[in-house]
């Protein structure tokens, strides 16, 4: 790792990271692999498995293949577009996973399409098994929901809690929004989330560990 | 599933993946990391051995597409017998026609020999890049 100096985006000069300057490239690179940590974890939940995502990639590949788009590739970054490398590559590692992620639903989808194909058409224990399988998905997000209520109201946080209703009742989502009606700051909401996610995490964590338990 | 359970699905979805985009120093970052068992030292010797790997791919490439020109210029027709009875004030007037390439200049420097030489190659690559 480098010294502070030029790893920390925008704070003291507003100006992009120079990906051409090593230290703030690496630094660049951590905050990355962190944030495709998170995004990667939240899609494993999503797709109700404990282990890679599709196609084995993992969120250091998917981190590295965005940070090498900086320098060529087909996924070349263009700066006249996107001045800003950080932005670009946060959107890099977002169109992979969802890409990803598709590949693994249609993967999904059309196994059970092959099987439905190979024991003719509908029976009632198929429609029994896709009606359990509906069951499964929808106790999955309610026991998440019900997780993160507990431990918010376990953290006793009133602001984390207003957040969490913003978002998910008011559909708020972009971080200005969220301060004003907040009534904080934009860097006092991104302080919230961080501790709010420390939050998600455990939770996620508890689900895989539930799942696969489930599965062994 | 009705919809309403979908919505509620995405709902969560929704909020988990707000609340993952947060900006981090790479200090807090790599903590992070640290306590998720990520080994980033690793992943940082792959991004620099990725980047080596780009930059050596990206001169090999540049260097296929010179000799890939050159391989083509030299199957292309030698055109030297359309200069070589040219007189010299013939030669400066065709030479005129390429004022501003750099080869083309101080013309008085230049021997009638030289001349043909740079105007049959240069009718060379005309012709080649009209392929």
């Amino acid at each position: 790792m480098g010294t502070k100096k030029g790893l920390k985006q925008n704070d003291a000069t507003d100006l992009p990271v120079d990906i051409n300057d090593s230290a703030q490239l690496q630094g660049l690179s951590v905050r990355l692999l962190a944030y495709a940590t998170r995004r990667a974890k939240v899609k494993r939940w999503w797709l109700g498995g404990a282990g890679a995502l599709a196609k084995g990639k993992m969120a250091e590949d998917v981190a590295c293949e965005a940070i090498l788009s900086l320098f060529g590739g087909p996924r070349r970054w263009e700066q006249t577009s996107q001045p800003d490398p950080w932005l670009h590559v946060k959107s890099v590692v977002n169109s992979i996973l969802s890409n990803l992620v598709r590949a693994k639903e249609n993967r999904v989808s059309n196994r059970d399409v092959e099987d439905d194909a190979a024991s003719t058409q509908s029976t009632p224990e198929s429609e029994m098994i896709a009606a359990e399988g509906e069951v499964w998905l929808e106790k999955r997000r309610a026991l998440a929901h019900s997780l993160l209520q507990d431990e918010i109201l376990a953290a006793d946080d009133g602001t984390l809690l207003s957040l969490h209703d913003l978002i998910v009742r008011d559909d708020i989502h972009k971080p200005q929004e969220l301060a004003q009606r907040l009534g904080t700051s934009v860097r006092d909401v991104n302080n919230l989330k961080k501790r709010f996610w420390r939050i998600c995490r455990r939770v996620l964590d508890i689900l895989e560990k539930e799942e696969g338990q489930t599965n062994d | 599933m009705t919809r309403r359970d979908k919505e509620n699905r995405e709902d969560v979805l929704a909020l988990l993946e707000d609340i993952a985009d947060h900006d981090q120093t790479p200090e807090e970052a790599q903590e992070e990391l640290s306590g998720e068992g990520v080994n980033v030292s690793s992943f940082l010797a792959k991004i620099q051995q990725g980047i080596n790997q780009q930059r050596k791919d990206e001169r090999l490439a540049w260097r296929r597409e010179a000799q890939k020109n050159v391989e083509a210029f030299m199957r292309s027709q030698d055109v030297s017998a359309r200069f070589a009875t040219m007189s010299r004030a013939q030669l400066e007037a065709e030479a005129q026609k390429y004022a501003i390439g750099l080869h083309f200049k101080n013309l008085e420097g230049q021997t009638d020999e030289d001349l043909r030489t740079l105007l049959a190659d240069r009718a060379r690559l005309e012709e080649l890049s009209k392929k």
